[in-house]
């Protein structure tokens, strides 16, 4: 079971390393996460079938007061924000290069 | 009576009887669509069934969340599913670019930027090889030539669609990025669908304007005020411009009221919001890199595809056996999105559906819009054809 383990992770690391943007997953959840619940007010159970791809390389967490979404991704901690003026949704604000990230997912 | 008053008579004659002539319906929806039922509007009851059965069969398929059927400007049929209803908005994913490719018609309209104007004037970037002949036009016909894959065919995850927003290089700044693409065609001579292009479409459109405050707003001046679109959001790029690629967001019924503009000719409550011609440019003319090339010749190309600007039409191409929905007229021509986003319009019928949802990746959880389209027709009287 451990070395299976094992293999995953370095097949993981072989993909990411793979991808030409590694921040993509943490930026694409955010953004889909924050639009999924503050444009179209969905359940969270909703979003999560939605957004199913980006999470399976990244983590979320929603911030209602401030209406924003932080995702975190192998290498990159990403932030989406609703615009004040609601007709614009969310925005990408911010995509940081964040190698700390790696522990929380055992690489 | 004068001959200037004869001839004054004469253009009001001719103006009025061209707005009128074309009209498919009897009052604009505006504010809200009538209502009518699926009796009055020629539509079999129960063969109309088996089209509900097939939108809503749900269990391990495809996962439909909102369904419209508008018929000779009425609406026949409205439902919901997921917790949609008819004020919760639904993400258009590539719906959008149909709606980006309208909103670039009325700019044109009103003058703030030329169908022919070359890219490289708004972004030096362009200024290079292949791409410093890229117009606008061979933009909307996802023409203009950049290295560019819509959606891997390996990997999803290594899809230029998620990088064009989702990467550090492009966030804040997408049409500028775009613009500084590597191109592999000189324009026309490749048809390749991408994410990209309505993303630099609306970066020159914002170019063009030069004045934020007129630009911010211009989507809902040129288009959503006019038609009633109420319930529209379309995100924007730190740079603040619009992502005319696939973040615009809204209603069923409202995104089908740009269904019945363009059965209007661009005309909405007898005011020209087209140009005259930009229907036919958008929703009648293959895009001609399409005809040039045999479709193997594509590294991304669909099997059967028919495509005009921003619109996916349903012409056989000469390389092609059939065209791409055998079951609905050649004359259809649709909005299509990630997930299952669709809005069909079928000008002979003076139909307009909208379905929402949200499919899997796989065939199998996908609608199967040819089936879908064979139920519709099926279900129509055979004097349901009123047009």
């Amino acid at each position: 079971m451990k070395n299976l383990s094992l293999i995953i992770a370095m097949a993981s690391l072989v993909f990411f390393n793979s991808c030409k943007y590694t921040e993509a997953p943490s930026a694409g959840l955010a953004k889909e996460m924050c639009s999924c619940l503050y444009i179209s007010e969905q359940t969270e159970e909703y979003c999560k079938m939605v957004t199913k791809e980006s999470r399976i390389l990244a983590k979320w967490e929603a911030f209602p007061e401030e209406q924003k979404v932080i995702a975190k991704g192998v290498n990159f901690t990403s932030m989406a924000k609703m615009d004040e003026d609601p007709r614009y949704g969310c925005t990408l604000l911010s995509v940081e290069h964040a190698p700390e990230n790696a522990k929380e997912f055992n690489l | 009576m004068t001959k200037h008053n004869i001839k004054i008579i004469v253009v009001l004659f001719a103006l009025f009887s061209n707005v009128t002539a074309m009209a498919k319906v009897d009052y604009w929806p505006t504010q809200a669509w009538k209502t009518r039922s699926l009796e009055e509007a020629g539509f079999d009851r129960d063969k109309f069934q088996k089209v509900l059965d097939y939108v809503w069969e749900d269990e391990g398929n495809h996962k439909s969340d909102a369904f419209v059927v508008i018929k000779d400007g009425y609406l026949v049929y409205e439902g919901y599913d997921r917790g949609y209803h008819p004020k919760r908005k639904h993400m258009f994913w590539s719906l959008t670019k149909s709606l980006t490719s309208t909103i670039i018609g009325a700019a044109i309209h009103r003058g703030h930027i030329e169908l022919d104007a070359l890219a490289k004037d708004y972004y030096p970037e362009m200024n290079r090889e292949k791409a410093k002949d890229v117009t606008l036009r061979h933009i909307l016909n996802m023409s203009a030539g950049f290295k560019f894959y819509e959606e891997n065919p390996i990997n999803i995850a290594l899809s230029d669609s998620i990088f064009v927003y989702y990467s550090k290089k492009a966030y804040k700044d997408v049409a500028k990025h775009v613009a500084s693409l590597e191109m592999k065609y000189a324009p026309d001579e490749q048809f390749n669908y991408g994410t990209h292009q309505p993303m630099l479409a609306m970066g020159m459109l914002k170019k063009a304007i030069n004045n934020p405050s007129i630009y911010d707003e211009l989507p809902w001046e040129l288009l959503f005020k006019p038609l009633g679109m109420k319930n529209i959001v379309f995100e924007r790029d730190l740079a603040g411009t619009f992502l005319g690629g696939s973040t615009g967001w809204g209603v069923a019924k409202e995104y089908a009221k740009l269904g019945l503009l363009m059965l209007e000719d661009g005309i909405w409550e007898g005011k020209r919001i087209l140009p005259e011609g930009w229907v036919k440019f958008a929703t009648q003319t293959v895009a001609p890199a399409l005809l040039k090339k045999k479709s193997e010749d594509g590294e991304m190309r669909l099997n059967v595809e028919s495509y005009g600007a921003y619109w996916w039409l349903n012409k056989k191409l000469p390389m092609n056996k059939t065209r791409p929905y055998p079951s609905a007229p050649e004359t259809l021509y649709q909005a299509m999105g990630f997930r299952g986003q669709t809005m069909g319009v079928l000008p002979e019928q003076n139909i307009i559906i909208v379905r929402m949802g949200s499919d899997g990746r796989k065939p199998k959880k996908k609608l199967k819009r040819d089936k879908f389209y064979k139920l519709l027709m099926n279900s129509l009287k055979p004097n349901g054809v009123t047009k």
